[in-house]
């Protein structure tokens, strides 16, 4: 189904559409349905006016009550069914809309991700973003009503002038004879309104510009004491804006004025000349009165017509402002037509290849290139000589603007992206991770070749070996165990925690002497400085759901204990000094997650911490109210001395929790048993992570060699288990965070290079794919390469580091767009020219 | 380690405020406002070195700058065909701030020769900070400028002084 849509996209883009296809398209059958509950409505209608005039001339002329009760009973139907109706059509014309909507953001979404780059480089998030999320919910309000509101009212309008004429002609035409003076007047008033609102948007604009302005040249502005000119400048703009939005109310107050003045100038006639004629005998009474609430029934559709000439007007300017916006020709189409994706022939052939900008610079200057299926090939130069371009080109994410790049003799610029896709594995400089899961982004590129379906279904599912051996590959191996080792395994892990035990004890026997100083035991002597005053005094895992560390503040019983073990006052002042040090430090700042790695205050408690800091100022302890000191001691039983810096722990503290863990134990005892679980070193502790089990202890070395190795007796025991690939497994269910933010920028690229070594592509495309990585991890990855790949795939990868540059085919030199050696290694070397020089020079 | 806890920093004052005084003294960091030295002294880690264990090694980008707490090092350049002491450090020497903004390797390996300790910045806590604040490249621009003028000068006066023909190709870097 999604397929349909995306090849519908191509035939016809979503730019190009009218707003008026919108309102058929995909709705026809909805629409349909609208127009005959519309006719029906109307005719409906009618019928209160007949009744009105047959109640009065029939019923109370007459005196005959059963003719009374029959009409009023009638005209009630007609009310209560009408009502009905018009909620039906309130539900469709909604309906329409949100499916209009929904498929303007769609289609559009799908248009923008197919977009060229070049487009992306000059277009702000915001704009894309604003443009998808709220400038086409007024264009989807006039596809919902565009059928609707004018049939309704226009055949209301016709329907009671039809009825009016025919009860009196004359009267009928005379009241009817505003409508056509009304609908000439009011759109040359609109045309006003119009102009008067597009100024004010512009300078609405204009206003903001300003604004930023002033805000971030506030130290100029301040130091220069230019207040006064500041001012000024800004004063005159909000005039001028105060002056169109003037403008702009008065004319929509004068449609409005007119609007009501015509519509009172009915009963006016009515009076005058059906009074006229009531008086000499040519017009029934209950016609007069027919005449003069179908007068008052007139106001409504009229007044909804002028709300949806305003929504059309309003909606087509957004909708093909916005629709102009990205209107952006689509380079290739998604997908072939009549045909698979080609497997291709992987010999590369560039003839005379150029890229220019539209300012006119050449980012590649007639190049020439030719690379055989398996080759591997090494683009090298100085930043800006073109390499990344050529690289692109050949990936299609750039358009070459004259000569010939094929692929298997099929020109790459008529090629469709799935053909690219299918052959081409990209690995960008900065290769973007999505949020999700470590497992998620390896399976990204495989994903996306062989189709959610297909791997879902288990059709072309990868195995784990598979996976495992893409991390092994990467390099992301280690990274992705030690994201295994480091979680908190939740529910149901009852499965492991035997092989975990043995670890324990096997680690201990083995490694336990030589990692004593880069480990904190779980010894109830000490102070563990790596983990939380809580955990501290607790010192074991919370069974019962009151002792997590959530709820500690909230239970009478702990509290009750930190206060006999002399640890409130402590604690408290602790708690403050927490707060107003990371207020104080992060109170100007972005939030950003990485900088309450620091502070036991997380993100999304800041701003409750800098309202309580603000309230707590100036006051001493024995101030401040209950609450507040619940939510200081929270902060402290947080705190970890050894991971948050920002304050410190006093050694007659460490004694106080130190006495105290022996007090909590002796009173949980005595009140409840079951409800820890104290660290004993046979048992699994379920509110610590795998790793920490193993180790009976939290690492406090930061040191990466001393990690390292703790790393490798960790691995020797998981092997020595059959525990590793489970372990793996664990690690890539890892949450990589928003843009991949819990990774570190090698790990990234680590992943990126992974998910194409999965894909497994005839060519791999490497752009600057290991630039992050340490001077190991680059070599390892290129032994894979040049062990693993070579013949396989052919290799295009553009190389800033020249001590790999060996491992290469072919050694490909760009300047300033143009090839201007190419050659093996040793041939430029020998040949002493820029390759050679960059080479020394690197040296 | 007689203490009950095993933090290197003893006293009342906390880790984050003595980090905050060590970057006042950092000349390169001198010229910035008080607000971002405290972000970095609130981000910076510390980190501690056996006698003979790598700081940073020659070649590696380890996108971190050092700043030598205490303790010793020693500065080691490796060639093809020798490996050079360049010369010792002792504590409150700072090392790697290019680092922190671009992507570049060591070109200089550096070696604890006694137990020490470092304050280790990274470039991602680095990069984080100078985002939000606009000032400081500028400040950066500044401050390197002046370093390559006189590393310059320093050359110049060391030629002016020898006239030795070999330090001709290595002038005019202040041209750039």
């Amino acid at each position: 189904m999604a397929l349909k849509t995306k090849t519908d996209d191509i035939n016809n883009p979503i730019v190009k559409k009218s707003l008026i296809s919108w309102v058929f398209d995909g709705n026809l059958k909805l629409q349909i349905v609208l127009v005959i509950i519309i006719v029906v409505t109307v005719a409906i209608r009618v019928v209160p006016l007949e009744m009105q005039k047959r109640i009065i001339n029939e019923a109370i002329n007459l005196r005959k009550l059963d003719l009374l009760v029959i009409y009023c009973g009638i005209y009630l139907a007609s009310v209560i069914l009408a009502s009905v109706f018009k909620l039906m059509i309130n539900i469709i014309q909604n309906k329409i809309s949100e499916i209009a909507t929904a498929g303007m953001r769609k289609q559009l979404y799908h248009h923008i991700l197919n977009m060229p780059l070049s487009f992306f480089r000059n277009t702000q998030p915001g704009t894309v973003v604003n443009a998808l999320v709220n400038e086409l919910t007024i264009p989807g309000n006039f596809v919902g009503m565009a059928i609707a509101v004018p049939l309704t009212n226009i055949v209301t309008l016709l329907a009671f002038a039809g009825y009016l004429i025919l009860l009196n002609p004359l009267l009928g035409i005379v009241s009817f004879s505003i409508y056509p003076l009304m609908l000439y007047i009011i759109p040359l008033l609109q045309k006003r309104v119009n102009q008067a609102n597009k100024k004010r948007v512009k300078v609405s604009r204009i206003v903001s510009s300003k604004i930023v302005e002033s805000v971030s040249g506030i130290h100029e502005v301040q130091a220069n004491g230019a207040f006064e000119i500041e001012n000024t400048k800004y004063d005159i703009i909000i005039n001028k804006l105060m002056k169109i939005r003037i403008k702009w109310a008065l004319y929509k107050f004068v449609i409005k004025v007119v609007s009501n003045f015509f519509i009172s100038m009915g009963p006016f006639l009515i009076f005058i000349i059906g009074g006229y004629l009531a008086i000499n005998g040519q017009l029934g009474l209950g016609a007069l009165v027919a005449f003069l609430s179908a007068q008052e029934k007139l106001y409504d559709p009229w007044k909804e017509l002028i709300e949806f000439y305003q929504v059309y007007q309003d909606g087509s300017i957004n909708y093909y402002k916005t629709m102009n916006y990205f209107d952006v020709e689509i380079e290739n189409e998604l997908r072939p037509k009549g045909r698979e994706p080609y497997e291709l022939d992987v010999s590369i052939k560039v003839e005379n290849m150029s890229l220019e900008t539209q300012e006119g610079i050449k980012l590649l200057d007639d190049v020439s290139l030719s690379i055989l299926p398996g080759e591997h090939v090494a683009l090298v130069g100085f930043s800006g000589s073109g390499k990344s371009s050529l690289a692109l080109c050949l990936a299609q994410l750039y358009k070459y603007t004259s000569g010939h790049a094929t692929i298997g003799n099929m020109e790459i610029s008529e090629l469709t992206k799935a053909d690219i896709t299918r052959n081409i594995g990209l690995v960008s400089q900065s290769p973007f991770i999505f949020d999700g899961t470590i497992k998620e982004n390896l399976l990204y590129s495989y994903v996306a070749l062989h189709g959610e379906q297909c791997v879902l279904e288990g059709v072309c599912k990868p195995e784990l070996d598979g996976l495992v051996h893409v991390l092994q590959q990467s390099g992301l191996f280690v990274d992705v165990l030690r994201f295994g080792l480091n979680t908190i395994v939740e529910g149901t892990a009852e499965e492991f925690i035997p092989v975990i035990i043995r670890m324990r004890e096997n680690f201990q026997k083995e490694f336990g002497d030589s990692v004593e100083e880069w480990v904190e035991f779980f010894d109830e002597k000490k102070f563990l400085a790596y983990d939380t005053i809580a955990d501290n005094i607790i010192f074991g895992a919370p069974v019962s759901e009151a002792f997590k560390n959530n709820n500690l503040v909230e239970n009478q019983f702990f509290l009750n204990f930190l206060n006999d073990a002399d640890l409130t006052r402590p604690l408290l002042t602790l708690g403050k000094e927490i707060a107003d040090q990371t207020v104080d430090i992060l109170k100007n700042v972005a939030h950003d997650k990485l900088f309450f790695e620091q502070s036991p205050i997380r993100l999304e408690e800041f701003e409750r911490v800098e309202e309580l800091v603000r309230q707590i100022k100036n006051k001493n302890l024995h101030q401040i109210n209950q609450q507040q000191t619940l939510e200081l001691l929270e902060l402290a039983l947080r705190f970890s001395p050894g991971k948050h810096r920002i304050a410190t722990v006093p050694e007659f503290m460490i004694r106080l929790i130190l006495e105290g863990r022996y007090l909590f134990r002796e009173r949980i005892n005595q009140k409840d048993p079951t409800a820890i679980a104290f660290f004993k070193n046979d048992q699994y502790i379920h509110s610590q992570t795998i790793f920490n089990n193993i180790l009976f202890g939290i690492v406090k070395t930061t040191n990466p060699g001393a990690q390292e190795k703790i790393n490798q007796f960790i691995v020797a025991l998981l092997i020595g288990e059959d525990f590793l690939e489970r372990m793996i497994e664990i690690g890539m269910d890892f949450k990589v965070g928003t843009q991949g933010n819990n990774l570190s920028g090698g790990q990234c690229q680590k992943l990126a290079i992974a998910r194409t070594f999965l894909k497994s592509p005839p060519i791999m495309i490497l752009d600057e794919a290991t630039s992050a990585l340490d001077n190991n991890s680059q070599k390892r990855i290129q032994n894979v390469l040049s062990r693993q790949w070579k013949g396989k795939s052919t290799l295009i990868a553009v190389v800033h580091r020249l001590d790999i540059v060996k491992e290469y085919d072919k050694v490909v030199f760009l300047k300033a767009g143009k090839i201007v050696e190419t050659g093996t290694y040793e041939d430029l070397m020998k040949k002493k020219g820029y390759f050679y020089e960059l080479a020394y020079e690197h040296k | 380690m007689n203490s009950l806890m095993n933090t290197s920093d003893s006293g009342d004052k906390s880790e984050f405020v003595a980090n905050l005084n060590v970057f006042r003294q950092i000349e390169f960091f001198s010229g910035f406002p008080m607000e971002v030295m405290k972000l970095f002294a609130f981000l910076c880690q510390r980190q501690s070195y056996k006698s003979g264990e790598v700081i940073f090694h020659q070649g590696d980008d380890d996108q971190c700058s050092y700043y030598i707490l205490s303790g010793k090092a020693k500065l080691m350049l490796a060639t093809k065909e020798k490996e050079y002491a360049i010369r010792e450090y002792a504590a409150e020497n700072y090392f790697g701030a290019l680092s922190l903004m671009v992507p570049m390797v060591k070109q200089f390996s550096l070696i604890a020769t006694q137990d020490t300790t470092c304050m280790v910045m990274t470039r991602k806590a680095f990069s984080k900070v100078v985002d939000q604040f606009p000032e400081i490249p500028l400040i950066i621009i500044r401050s390197i400028a002046q370093k390559v003028l006189q590393a310059e000068r320093k050359c110049i006066l060391e030629f002016g002084s020898k006239e030795t023909e070999d330090l001709k190709d290595l002038l005019g870097i202040s041209l750039l």
